[in-house]
């Protein structure tokens, strides 16, 4: 079942095509990663899913509904979750404030009912509290649950934006550039994370990162300034002419050119 | 499968959120003993009991300020205004309709819910400081309509004789008695702050406050909820209003201004946001403050000026920020309902 | 139809008193993202000081609007290091209930040097009065008019031709890049204090001898220069000035033909439908 459609995605910032005519799928339980250089759309393509941009033409499905245009907490309610590129925790919260702020945005209880403290309403808080505590366990932060997120060094953080998107259930999982700024280590772990997510969602990734792209993903697609330019699998995208050239036009990767 | 560092983690957590759920509780039964202690103590002196009706009242208008500025981060100077609409309201509605104080009660809520909602839609859009210099705008309009709006409002010369309310065929006069429903006011209100902080809702206003953004990303829905939330902190502020004009029998639109909207919002700041316990401290201290200082009575704008210059200076977590306090405040995290949201309690 | 001139005239003229009043909000404003609730508080004090200067030294009108202007932008600009640099940054909270604080200090102040009982700030034109045909001109109001266009273009040429408006400039259009241009921000800020001080004071002067001079007597002006800096468009030297003139003529429209008192409903409401519909107000932001 195809998790995600997107056809012919266009996006304009005044005189700037950001994105122009963009088309892919995503299928069930796949890891497909989204590349390109700098400028080349990837992030935007990412906002325009997620609902936080609205499209100028085009349409995105989500598992075959048609969430074009949708608000962003909409779509999320329906099984989307996404990290940012800048890194958007709730700084004044603790680790375990912000998983567990996200994993009650699921609950089936309502404000209401909450507030008075009925039984059922009670007893789905407890049930969240389990859920939060396997999810920091999950991306490796339970020891940190009581620290201020703000106060978290980097790489924790970026953990921690994964461990929000995935305490509101996702089906799809939408990553931005999750191991930016990580040394190879912390990457080799993010990469195990990924792994250890695909049998239950569905991933798609905006990385720079060479390794994570051909180590983690079953598909890779390449955007250059807006366009669509290679959709396959990663060995044959990493020999494709208008891939290499796009990259030595703007940021080399000497993986890449391996 | 966990390591001993994450098990003792999740002791700890544990342990303190026990320990701050019953820390809350326990000051939020001291407060209320000492709420309705309080008559016993001054029952006599008419003086100081309408002192302490006053400081009550402050208490409630804080709080509601309290749970849209605290907990959504709205900032808002718009609460007299609130406060002025529920009090004419039920005047107004007690009269016509000889409803008398119950009616008009019930009509303040549902006036100033309904009038929220409808300057919230525009207005709770914008942004940073567009948003707070809206809510003056709101302020002032309201304050001007009320005062001009002469042949409903009766303009300047305000509303005289406001039926008292009557319970169970007593009618409920100044005094100890009327006290003691503002109390129950007060309380209920304090309750309900309580308990939106302890659970799902506290949660996501959190969040609302904290990055927009990434609110709407983990799908909570912003707007509706902040519009939802600012005209539930209108509501209680036009309650309040309710009660304060059966009070005091007569009102004018003098009193509903701008300067008491930031009253209000620098008690909210001196308790800290979103903290329930600080921001009732906070409000005692406002309201009593200037009867205490009668003596240097002549400086009082200039200190009260200069208070909150240093406030923002130097204390910008208010009350709950001071290190004393700290001390019962548990992180929030639970393991177990009733831990509460980070900051929340004293 | 001639009543109807007039009180266009009349708007004409007070705008002069509306735009200068403003002005110094709106570069608070938009240069240091400031939301200062003290601006009434500057505007009063200019008056008051004026008034002491002429009671003690005897000298004339226009002395005493020059040293008003000096001294409140002398003041103004100590504030900057000693409040509000501290604040910056720190989201707009805490300018805002910084600058009601000092806006009750100032005020106060006032209240305590002076005295709260009326007083009257003399000038020679006050009871001035110049007739174009049958419409009348206020002489303290064409004076205002005047003076106002004069310190507008001072203003403009201030701002577009030194290097201290240079750094103003850019200053209001992004902090991080001027710093990293060399623009030292503390002085830049001070430098905009002393400015909005020296301006706002200047209105005081020249628009309260119509009035009596009481210490509240800034509050509604502050008011109103909120609404006159929303709707010009923050940070938008002309556009304050158009707004000016706009909302003062609007509004003696108004008192002259719907009732008095109309005014502060009309601004405000005014005021937060452009924050609403167009929050860049008539010229957006770009002084």
């Amino acid at each position: 079942m195809s998790m995600l459609d997107v056809a012919h995605l266009t996006k304009h910032f005044g005189g700037v095509r950001a994105l122009d005519d963009v088309t892919f799928s995503v299928a069930s339980g796949e890891v497909v990663g989204l590349i390109g250089p700098n400028g080349a759309g990837k992030t935007t393509c990412f906002n325009v899913i997620a609902g936080a941009l609205k499209p100028t033409s085009g349409t995105v499905k989500f598992a075959g509904t048609d969430v074009t245009g949708w608000s962003a907490d909409r779509i999320s309610r329906l099984g989307v979750a996404r990290t940012f590129q800048n890194i958007a925790m709730f700084p004044e919260l603790t680790v375990w404030d912000n998983v567990y702020a996200a994993a009650v945005t699921r609950m089936k209880a309502g404000y209401l009912q909450c507030v008075l403290g009925l039984p059922w309403a009670r007893a789905e808080a407890r049930t969240l509290e389990s859920v939060v505590w396997d999810t920091l366990a999950l991306v490796g932060l339970a020891e940190e649950a009581d620290t201020v997120s703000s106060q978290l060094p980097y790489g924790y953080q970026r953990r921690l934006e994964i461990a929000r998107a995935l305490a509101t259930r996702p089906r799809l999982i939408l990553l931005d550039e999750p191991v930016a700024g990580m040394n190879a280590s912390e990457t080799a772990d993010i990469m195990a994370l990924i792994r250890k997510l695909r049998s239950e969602h569905t991933v798609l990734v905006i990385e720079h990162d060479m390794s994570l792209v051909m180590g983690v993903c079953d598909r890779v697609i390449v955007l250059d300034n807006g366009k669509k330019i290679a959709d396959g699998e990663p060995d044959t995208v990493q020999r494709d002419e208008r891939v290499i050239q796009a990259y030595l036009g703007g940021d080399i990767d000497a993986e890449l050119i391996a | 499968m966990q390591t001993t560092v994450a098990q003792d983690a999740k002791t700890a957590i544990s342990e303190r959120a026990r320990k701050s759920t019953r820390s809350s509780l326990l000051a939020i039964a001291v407060l209320a003993l000492v709420i309705f202690a309080i008559p016993v103590f001054v029952g006599d002196s008419p003086y100081l009991m309408q002192v302490a009706v006053t400081t009550l009242f402050f208490a409630a208008l804080a709080q509601s300020l309290n749970l849209v500025m605290g907990f959504a981060g709205v900032v808002s100077f718009a609460q007299a205004a609130f406060y002025g609409i529920g009090a004419y309201t039920s005047a107004l509605i007690a009269l016509h309709f000889g409803v008398g104080f119950w009616g008009g009660f019930v009509a303040a809520l549902l006036m100033t819910f309904t009038l929220a909602i409808v300057l919230g839609l525009p207005t709770l859009r914008l942004g940073g400081p567009y948003l707070a210099i809206a809510t003056i705008g709101l302020q002032v309009i309201i304050q001007s309509v009320l005062l001009r709006w002469t042949s409903l409002t009766n303009g300047p010369a305000g509303i005289n004789n406001i039926v008292a309310p009557t319970l169970f065929g007593i009618q409920i006069r100044q005094g100890v008695s009327y006290y003691l429903m503002v109390a129950v006011w007060l309380l209920a209100i304090i309750v309900l702050l309580y308990r939106i902080s302890r659970t799902r809702l506290g949660y996501e206003l959190l969040a609302t406050r904290e990055a927009e953004g990434a609110a709407l990303a983990i799908g909570v829905p912003v707007s509706r909820l902040r519009i939802a939330i600012f005209a539930l902190s209108a509501a209680l502020a036009g309650g309040t209003g309710s009660l304060y004009a059966h009070y005091i029998g007569s009102i004018d639109p003098y009193v509903f201004d701008l300067t008491l909207s930031a009253t209000v919002l620098v008690m909210v700041l001196l308790g800290g946001r979103a903290s329930i316990i600080g921001v009732t401290i906070g409000a005692a201290i406002l309201t009593l403050l200037p009867e205490y200082l009668q003596a240097v009575s002549n400086y009082r704008m200039v200190l009260y000026g200069a208070g909150m210059v240093i406030l923002t200076l130097f204390f910008p977590k208010g009350l709950a920020g001071l290190a004393i306090l700290r001390r019962s405040i548990g992180r929030g995290t639970r393991t177990e309902p009733g831990g509460g949201v980070a900051g929340v309690d004293a | 139809m001639q009543e109807f001139l007039q009180h266009v005239v009349n708007g004409l003229l007070t705008g002069g008193g509306f735009a200068l009043a403003a002005l110094g909000l709106t570069l608070i404003f938009g240069v240091l993202n400031i939301v200062n609730f003290a601006h009434g508080a500057f505007y009063a004090l200019g008056a008051y000081v004026a008034l002491s200067f002429m009671g003690r030294t005897g000298l004339g009108y226009f002395l005493a609007l020059v040293v008003s202007m000096v001294v409140v932008g002398a003041f103004a600009s100590a504030l900057d290091p000693l409040i509000f640099r501290r604040l910056r940054g720190k989201g707009e909270l805490p300018t805002i209930i910084a600058s009601m604080g000092l806006s009750l200090i100032m005020v106060d102040g006032i209240r305590l040097l002076w005295g709260a009982a009326p007083q009257y700030l003399e000038s020679p034109y006050v009871t001035e009065v110049i007739r174009l045909g049958s419409i009348i001109i206020n002489g303290q109001l064409a004076l205002v008019f005047v003076v106002a266009l004069l310190l507008v273009g001072a203003l403009y040429l201030f701002i577009e031709k030194t290097w201290m408006g240079l750094q103003i400039r850019m200053l209001a259009q992004d902090e991080v890049a001027a710093q990293l241009m060399g623009v030292n921000i503390h002085r830049t800020a001070a430098a905009t204090w002393a400015i909005s001080g020296a301006l706002t004071a200047a209105a005081g002067v020249l628009v309260l001898p119509v009035f009596a001079l009481n210490p509240f007597v800034g509050d509604s002006a502050g008011l109103t220069s909120f609404a006159v800096v929303i709707f010009g468009g923050v940070g938008s030297v002309l556009g304050t000035v158009l707004a000016g003139f706009v909302l003062a003529i609007g509004q003696s429209l108004a008192e002259g033909y719907l009732i008095s008192g109309i005014t502060e409903i009309v601004a405000f409401t005014l005021m937060i439908l452009v924050l609403i519909l167009r929050p860049k107000g008539l010229l957006g932001k770009g002084a």
